[in-house]
């Protein structure tokens, strides 16, 4: 049920009602303290991350600022929105990260957050539930669990802290105790910003493909091992520790490596491939980055040649883990399509107010007028959209994924649009290497592909309304 | 899933104690009529007392969803409870609100709005209708054009000019017009659908009392904005797809399936569909948080031209998507059968007025643009 619920509604704030005669507990609008989260946060990346200096021509080699990256995990909690208290998360629900998701895509944030506290946190969150209930978590046991790891450390053998199975215990609950131990242990520090993760789950084609044997796994006397390629890995560059879906071998035999073919489904179509999720260190791997259409939302390829890698789930929990995650991405990408559209709509207005031609402002043109009200329409439909999706997680409705997707294609559309136009807009101006608007249109051709076009969110759409 | 269970997200619970008074006065008055119902509270539970309850929020909400499930016709009175009323509520006498305001809601009286005029129609404030003062009373010549079934109605909110002198804005006055007053004329203009929709009025010489100004003298330009904001705001605060009239987008989504049964659907119309989902929740989110406004001023975020826009978008192009979902069977004027497609039919002409009554689109876009936008008039 929604964390959220019982909250004093409705709020004051932009965002909410004006007026006294809307809604005293309709949970149409934000909780007053979501939006007072929301404030403070907009109010760090004001000072501290302006986007007009994110254009690419700008970006150094330092592709984020490490000391905001900290400020925004370790004092706002950026990746902790979502994890339960018993992890030190603040235990919050989707329309705190919605909203949150909304501020960093308003300035373009460059750091790692969507690889990092989205995507592989959102594998890792899932697992960590599963182990709490399990006994797992109980890591927690013993005090700051995990706090004794260094940073990076993931593989290290359960310290005394964590729970062992004693003597008659079966190995195979003890395997499960390690990994999901070792998910917590891994959470724990991505959610406090202390490592930077990456999800590694796509082939060559960008997808998540589980029946593919992108990347296989065996189990040798010195741990398990892993094979293959994974591509479009987001922030893989900054990544410390890649958490990859891999495909485990027959009776823990070798598994067939399956370099960058991508073709191989095995042969078995009769029940699903037994899949592992692990975590594999930066430095185990090789990573080759890749010119993304964003350089502030880095890509690159991960090669993994015999890597040792630490389990953290098996079986059907992988499938769920990696679903949980593309999920939450895609809430995520709808909520900073919206923000970085009506952002870009901002640019736009400011420039049609105060370019002038003919000898008054362009912006009084119906041609300009027109392009900047259709932009808002879809601006403020695409933000209903991503409210309602948020609530529909909050409350664990079934209409959750059809809402998501509606609101992924309805923001991303929008941002796009809306991108193009404001260069559009800003004539030649906004091509130039220099105008910001650029950064709007590269961040919203992203976000607009990544996980799937509008044209085939609204055909799975379709697909679960039945139609 | 379940259709019942789309758009359902956050509304309050069924076994919630609010629904039991609701169900029990539904069950006491199964068939009420405008009177009980604004007696009861529930014609505009939003509005104060006497009108109204004042309900708020889920309360409205919980009012709302029983008075649709019980299927209590609820007089159809966009005017009445969207726009004219409010006006008359915030801006009239009390004489004025003990006079007009109960009938205008039960519908005992109906009304018609005597804005555009031939050469005054996105350009309302050019209106050259004239209202001359004679001692107490007002003189008012001119013609009036579009006037949504002026035939049926007692009264017309009449915008006029008092002080030609002025500038445009400010020189005009907004008046209740008896229909019957002697001068005045109605010629028949018919929709495309062959509707008798419209009329030509024309005013000759008709003599209206200081009792019929509503408002100040000149101060008619704020109150017509305000009364067309409110009509924005109420021509999209209902779930039907031509201004909350009409079929709704479930509706559409059962044609779907009735006609992907018979063959596969092109990927496109599928596409469309997605589309008019996404669109739907989005205006589903926006009409309940604007719920228990009694008028645009206190639309707390939501922007009425917005809803407005997005609404007649979504019901054009729903309309448009439901008659080629029949491909070469939509060349007949009501291709498949059922209920629903019946109320398809009905209004798919329809759907070309969506964008142009109650200002055009092209005109709401220049009203987001200088207003919420700030971008410069002219």
């Amino acid at each position: 049920m929604s964390p959220a619920g019982g909250k004093g509604r409705p709020a004051g704030g932009e965002a909410g009602p004006a007026g006294g005669e809307l809604g005293t507990a309709l949970s149409y609008w934000p909780s007053s303290e979501a939006l007072e989260r929301r404030a403070a946060l907009r109010d760090l990346l004001r000072r501290r991350h302006d986007p007009a200096t994110v254009r690419p021509a700008v970006l150094g080699d330092e592709p984020y600022d490490p000391d905001l990256w900290r400020r925004l995990t370790a004092d706002m909690g950026v990746a902790a929105i979502l994890a339960p208290e018993a992890l030190d998360g603040l235990g919050l629900g989707y329309e705190d990260f919605a909203l949150a998701v909304g501020e960093l895509g308003r300035v373009l944030y460059t750091g790692p957050f969507f690889g990092s506290a989205v995507l592989a946190l959102g594998a890792l969150l899932p697992l960590v539930a599963a182990g709490a209930a399990g006994g797992a978590a109980a890591g927690g046991a013993g005090g700051a669990p995990g706090s004794g790891h260094d940073r990076g450390d993931f593989s290290a053998p359960p310290t005394e802290n964590s729970p062992r199975s004693s003597g008659a215990a079966a190995g195979d609950a003890r395997l499960a105790g390690d990994a999901a131990s070792a998910a917590v242990d891994l959470a724990r520090r991505v959610l406090g910003g202390d490592t930077v993760a990456a999800l590694a789950f796509a082939n060559a084609g960008g997808r998540w493909a589980p029946g593919e044997a992108t990347v296989t796994a065996r189990e040798t006397s010195d741990g398990w091992q892993l094979a293959g390629r994974r591509h479009l890995v987001v922030n893989a560059p900054q990544a410390e520790v890649f958490c990859v879906p891999a495909t485990i071998g027959r009776d823990g035999g070798p598994g067939s490596p399956d370099l960058g073919s991508g073709s191989g489904a095995d042969g078995d179509s009769g029940s699903g491939p037994d899949l592992g999720l692990f975590a594999v260190r930066a430095g185990d791997v090789e990573v080759t980055a890749v010119d993304s259409i964003d350089p502030t939302r880095s890509l690159g390829t991960v090669t993994l040649d015999q890597a040792p890698a630490d389990l953290l789930a098996r079986g059907e929990k992988t499938g769920q883990a990696v679903e949980a995650a593309l999920r939450l991405g895609r809430l995520a990408i709808a909520a900073e399509a919206a923000a970085g559209a009506q952002e870009a709509l901002r640019l736009m207005v400011d420039y049609a107010q105060s370019r002038r031609q003919f000898g008054r402002p362009i912006g009084g043109f119906q041609a300009v007028k027109h392009k900047c009200a259709e932009a808002l329409i879809a601006i403020e439909a695409a933000k209903a959209a991503v409210s309602y999706a948020a609530w529909a997680l909050d409350d664990g409705s079934a209409e959750a994924d059809l809402a998501i997707l509606a609101a992924k294609m309805a923001s991303t559309e929008a941002f796009v649009a809306t991108a193009a136009d404001c260069i559009q807009l800003h004539g030649t101006y906004g091509y130039t290497r220099e105008a910001a608007s650029q950064s709007y249109f590269r961040r919203a051709r992203w976000l607009s592909l990544f996980l799937g076009s509008a044209d085939e969110d609204g055909q799975r759409l379709a697909d679960l309304l039945g139609v | 899933m379940a259709d019942a269970r789309l758009f359902a997200v956050r509304r309050p619970g069924e076994s919630d104690p609010r629904r039991e008074r609701v169900r029990r006065w539904l069950a006491e008055h199964p068939a009420p009529t405008g009177a009980q119902l604004l007696d009861a509270g529930y014609l505009v539970p939003h509005w104060p007392a006497p009108w109204g309850r004042a309900a708020a929020g889920e309360d409205l909400q919980i009012i709302s969803d029983e008075l649709r499930r019980a299927s209590v016709p609820l007089p159809s009175l966009p005017l009445a409870r969207g726009y004219i009323g409010p006006l008359v509520l915030r801006t009239g006498t009390d004489w004025q609100r003990d006079r007009y305001l109960r009938k205008l809601l039960t519908g005992e009286e109906t009304w018609c709005q005597l804005f555009s005029e031939p050469e005054a129609g996105s350009d309302l404030a050019a209106l050259s209708t004239r209202a001359r003062r004679d001692g107490e009373e007002y003189v008012v010549n001119g013609t009036k054009i579009w006037t949504t079934h002026a035939h049926l109605a007692q009264f017309g909110l009449l915008l006029a000019r008092t002080d030609p002198a002025a500038a445009q804005h400010r020189g005009i006055s907004c008046f209740i017009c008896p229909m019957d007053a002697a001068g005045l004329t109605l010629t028949p203009i018919y929709d495309m659908a062959g509707e008798y929709k419209w009329n030509l009025t024309q005013l000759d010489g008709v003599r209206l009392g200081p009792g019929h100004l509503i408002g100040a003298e000149n101060e008619g330009w704020h109150i017509a904005r305000a009364v067309l904001a409110n009509e924005r705001m109420s021509m999209s605060s209902d779930i039907g797809l031509a201004w909350g009239q009409g079929p709704v987008y479930l509706d559409l989504l059962a044609a779907a399936r009735q006609r992907g049964a018979a063959g596969p659907l092109a990927t496109e119309l599928r596409g469309r569909v997605a589309r008019g989902y996404c669109r739907e929740l989005a205006l589903h989110v926006m009409r309940t948080q604007a719920l228990g406004q009694v008028s645009h001023e206190s639309r707390g975020g939501v922007i009425p031209e917005v809803r407005r826009t997005l609404s007649d978008q979504h019901g054009q192009q729903m309309l448009e998507l439901w008659r080629e979902l029949h491909g070469p069977a939509g060349v007949a004027a009501r291709p498949g059968g059922g209920a629903a497609s019946g109320a398809f039919a009905d209004y798919y002409f329809f759907a070309r007025a969506l964008t142009i009554g109650g200002g055009t689109a092209e005109i709401q876009r220049n009203v987001l643009a200088e207003r919420t936008l700030g971008l410069p008039r002219g």
